[in-house]
């Protein structure tokens, strides 16, 4: 009975198509998710941006960037896009979904197999790359990174940093005053730059309240059901639980649940990092005290601006020496000062 | 065609089930030929031949999963034409086929009634409540009718040894059949006190009115039990007799191609 | 005789079999012979385990079972829907994905009522945005339910692969609709009322729906036709052919089935957080397959324990819950758990020693 079979099979995939189709919205269309190994062309001739220099080349760079369905990563290509776009270059973008390590290398091979003239990529394993970088630049394409090389091979390390302690002390009115416990959400061990930025705030605001016994650091992975639980479950073992530090998005959101099923918000502080959707809305209605937000947007614009400027300062190509680093702070969000256009910067975004 | 008809083959008009003149193809390969083969009521029929003969064929037409390319189908004295299995069922034609096709982790009740069960009356049956008194009381009657005795209707069927689950099968053909029951090597895979247990219950079945046809590769045991026998060589009835006549070695050499006064 | 189908044919009525002998097993003995039993024990010796090391036993209050039962109430739906396509003989490793695409639907239909965009406060009527998220949500799962089931039944595709290839899919799909991001901005009162409701104070809203969704599948497995052909097609798919069930369309129905089960946990997700997970159900078919076969469903099919599923999904809330107040750090609690899957496991043992005894 083959014919039923085929009729089946077109059907399914007609009906499989159709819905892609359908619930794709116009927004998508610019996003810069795609497939890893198959690049999408980039959408910004230069012909095309009015602030484009008379003089200035159309430079060929690439930008390989993991982990987009997280909006902070989202952001940073959206801006990054954006900024291509004002200066009037052409940057093709390779990106994964995910942050499994083998997608973001054949991307990134992917991208240095067409010769850009400058290439952006951040790895989740900072020296993933080490060698291909020195290749690189020795044959005079700058790499800027997002997350350096140690030793630095790379022209610039562009990161989100700064001490993030010098914002605990604009946090500790939030936390309720007496003795009792704090925790800290880590997501997944082992990742330096999320520890980097986010232990040494938690270190001085334990510092700050010697009061505070600190729990051990729960891990549960990014997954945010299972954080809900734990957090649920640390909130019961510990009646004297104040202060909870979420690392990341999905602790962050996960915190924000368990804390609203609880219902202690305002009793129990609740500090996350990083500024998803989510977790704005947390923010807007008093579930998250504070957030600490990366600047996802200027970072992308940094990040190319440092590649363009370098070209157009290079005409000549030749090797290209390293030029250290360039730090971005994370800032500081509050339910007060989250309309301030200043601190757009700071809030992600789930699409351009 | 010729065939050795000794002592009479009954007349179609008899027949509870048989088929007349039937071949089927296989692309390339003719599995039956000529096929005649008549099975009145209250008898058992043998339908022997050697391997590639036709006569899982010929049951699978008989049953309604095959068409014949030529020649009819007969079911009660009139041909038939059957569309599927289910059509088959219709007319009362069932089979114990020879994986037994029962579900080893249902029961025994629970086996004999798959694709008939009884629902209780009312809303509850509307959405197919099963009534499992009703379905356990059934079972054990059709069971003790032909005297078959088992530890318990309520243990999966796996755990029931070989022949007790090759009576659960023959229990459950005859509950739905009312005009043939038709077997598929009965005994291949069973010990002598069971193949002896299996070969009473065709004739318990056949004594009820139902005719009975059995492929078997065991002919001392089959001669003793079968009323007729009929022979199937290379897709060809050659031989439809009583089974009183019949000896093993005539049969082996019927079956191998031996004709009597053949040319 | 006509052609007419009708019942069996018995004779006029006998004796039914002698079996004065056989003692009657008492019920207790009979449940333990049962996995579902030993896993519920295995349970209550946590319970109790960890009710005595928490701090003044906190493990044992309402707020610690509430907890576990919002904990529970997403898992067990898809350990629910696997059973029964376990039970069947097929399996589906996209139901995550269905999971996760349905929410985005179901989130995406909401947020277009939105007067401002991103604003969850600037919805003009969120009931009516909820009820058709809600629709549109558990439309999506039936869908990617039914697509399943065409290609195994009628595709005649194993299903280990076709559901594998439709994770993908849909894994896809949900980023394309999604935008790449979580759908944020739900209306609050979807969280306040549904997601963290507690009816009567005590027991989550989301908890309810998925024991009664338990309940409804319970009867249907113990109790009605359905349920015994599905086990059946498991246990010999020619037996089930030859009693002339359409076996096809069965596969089909439970597909569908188990879709819906799945956008119903997707909406809950959407419900509890505000917002949908797209990378946070990754694990869910595995950890569905592990409540199940934990449970007492067979892996090869033609046994479904649906009691024994609630029992396999609470052991996992159970057990992380416990570790985590007592103070367990997160590297133990993985070899805790991985250590209690081997036991529970075990335990099974103790179960088919029993079987055998009984012979």
């Amino acid at each position: 009975m083959r014919t039923p079979r085929k009729h089946a099979l077109a059907l399914a995939a007609a009906a499989i198509l159709t819905v892609s189709a359908c619930a794709g919205t116009p927004a998508s269309s610019t996003a810069p998710s795609e497939a890893p190994s198959a690049a999408a062309p980039s959408a910004a001739p230069a012909s095309e941006s009015p602030s484009a220099e008379p003089s200035q080349q159309a430079y060929k760079l690439a930008a390989v960037l993991a982990n987009l369905s997280d909006p902070f990563w989202a952001t940073i290509a959206c801006s990054a896009k954006a900024e291509a776009t004002t200066l009037g270059v052409d940057l093709k973008l390779y990106t994964s979904p995910s942050s499994d390590d083998n997608a973001i290398a054949q991307n990134f091979n992917a991208a240095v197999l067409e010769n850009p003239q400058g290439i952006l990529v951040t790895p989740f394993n900072n020296n993933q790359f080490a060698t291909q970088y020195k290749d690189l630049m020795a044959k005079g394409v700058p790499v800027v990174t997002g997350n350096g090389t140690d030793p630095q091979v790379e022209y610039k390390n562009i990161f989100s940093g700064g001490d993030t302690s010098v914002l605990a002390e604009k946090v500790l009115p939030l936390i309720p005053e007496g003795a009792g416990t704090m925790v800290y959400l880590g997501g997944a061990p082992g990742i330096p730059p999320l520890e980097s930025r986010t232990l040494p705030f938690t270190e001085a605001v334990a510092k700050a309240r010697p009061d505070l016994k600190q729990l051990p650091n729960d891990y549960s992975g990014f997954d945010v059901n299972k954080s809900t639980s734990n957090v649920n479950a640390l909130i019961l073992a510990n009646p004297d639980l104040k202060l909870i530090i979420a690392s990341n998005g999905p602790d962050g959101q996960a915190a924000a649940a368990a804390v609203k099923q609880s219902g202690k918000a305002g009793k129990i502080a609740l500090i996350a990092f990083d500024a998803v959707p989510a977790e704005v809305d947390a923010l807007k209605d008093g579930t998250i005290s504070a957030l600490i937000a990366q600047a996802p947007g200027t970072l992308g614009q940094e990040q190319i601006k440092a590649l363009v400027d370098y070209l157009n300062a290079n005409p000549t190509g030749g090797a290209v020496a390293t030029a250290g680093k360039q730090e971005v702070s994370s800032g500081l969000l509050t339910k007060d000062n989250l309309d301030d256009p200043a601190n757009a910067v700071y809030i992600y975004k789930a699409g351009c | 065609m010729a065939d050795s008809n000794i002592g009479g083959r009954p007349a179609t008009s008899a027949a509870v089930i048989g088929c007349l003149h039937v071949a089927k193809q296989f692309g390339h390969v003719h599995a039956l030929r000529d096929a005649t083969v008549i099975v009145p009521a209250g008898t058992v029929v043998a339908l022997v031949g050697d391997n590639g003969a036709g006569k899982t064929t010929l049951l699978k037409i008989l049953l309604g999963i095959n068409r014949p390319d030529s020649g009819s189908v007969i079911i009660n004295g009139e041909p038939v034409s059957l569309d599927g299995v289910r059509a088959a069922q219709h007319r009362g034609v069932d089979a114990v086929h020879q994986d037994l096709a029962l579900a080893p982790h249902l029961s025994v009740v629970d086996n004999m009634f798959l694709g008939h069960e009884v629902v209780l009356p009312g809303v509850r049956g509307r959405i197919g409540t099963l009534s499992r008194r009703t379905m356990a009381e059934q079972a054990e009657s059709a069971l003790a009718e032909l005297s078959i005795q088992l530890p318990s209707l309520r243990v999966p069927v796996r755990e029931l040894s070989g022949g007790q689950r090759q009576a659960v099968a023959v229990a459950r053909a005859v509950m739905w059949s009312r005009t043939a029951v038709l077997m598929d090597e009965p005994t291949a895979a069973l010990g002598t006190r069971q193949s002896e247990i299996v070969c009473e219950l065709m004739r318990t079945v056949a004594a009820r009115g139902l005719g009975v046809l059995v492929v078997s590769h065991d002919l001392p045991r089959i001669l003793k039990v079968a009323d007729r026998v009929a022979v199937l060589w290379r897709g060809e009835s050659v031989l439809d007799a009583p089974a009183a006549g019949l000896t093993v070695p005539t049969l082996v050499s019927t079956m191998v191609g031996y004709r009597e006064g053949a040319a | 005789m006509s052609a007419a189908a009708s019942g069996p044919v018995v004779g006029a009525s006998m004796p039914p079999a002698d079996d004065r002998a056989r003692v009657p097993e008492p019920l207790l003995a009979r449940w333990l012979r049962t996995r579902a039993a030993w896993v519920f024990l295995l349970n209550v010796v946590l319970i109790a385990v960890f009710t005595a090391i928490s701090r003044d036993h906190v493990f044992f209050s309402l707020q610690s079972f509430q907890s576990l039962m919002i904990g529970v109430s997403e898992g067990l739906l898809l350990a629910l829907g696997l059973s029964m396509l376990l039970g069947a003989g097929i399996f589906d490793l996209s139901i995550g994905a269905n999971l996760v695409l349905s929410s985005v639907v179901g989130a995406k239909v909401i947020a277009s009522f939105q007067a401002v965009s991103g604003d969850p406060t600037s919805y003009a009527d969120p009931g009516v945005a909820i009820l058709l998220g809600f629709v549109a949500c558990i439309a999506m799962g039936a869908l990617f339910g039914l697509i399943n089931g065409l290609i195994i039944a009628v595709g005649e595709i194993n299903s280990l692969i076709a559901t594998l290839a439709t994770l993908g899919i849909g894994t896809g799909v949900a980023f394309l609709v999604s935008g790449g991001s979580d759908v944020a901005a739900m209306p609050p009162v979807l969280q306040e009322r549904l997601g963290l409701n507690m009816v009567g104070g005590v027991v989550p809203l989301p908890a309810i729906l998925s024991l009664g969704a338990l309940l409804i599948l319970w009867i249907v497995v113990r109790y009605l036709r359905y349920g015994l052909r599905v086990q059946s097609i498991g246990s010999s798919r020619a037996a089930a052919e030859r009693a002339g069930i359409p076996v096809k369309s069965y596969l089909v129905s439970l597909t569908v089935l188990a879709g819906v089960l799945a956008s119903l946990a997707g909406f809950i997700d959407l419900s509890k957080f505000g917002s949908t997970s797209l990378a946070g159900h990754n694990n869910d078919a595995l950890a569905a397959v592990t409540a199940a076969v934990i449970g007492g469903t067979l892996l090869e099919g033609g046994y479904i324990s649906v009691v024994g599923t609630l029992w396999g999904a609470a052991l996992a809330v159970i057990l992380q819950f416990g570790l985590v107040i007592a103070g367990v750090s997160s590297f133990w609690q993985l070899i805790a758990v991985g250590f209690v899957l081997l036991l529970a496991v075990l335990l099974d043992r103790a179960a088919a020693q029993r079987r055998e005894r009984a012979r």
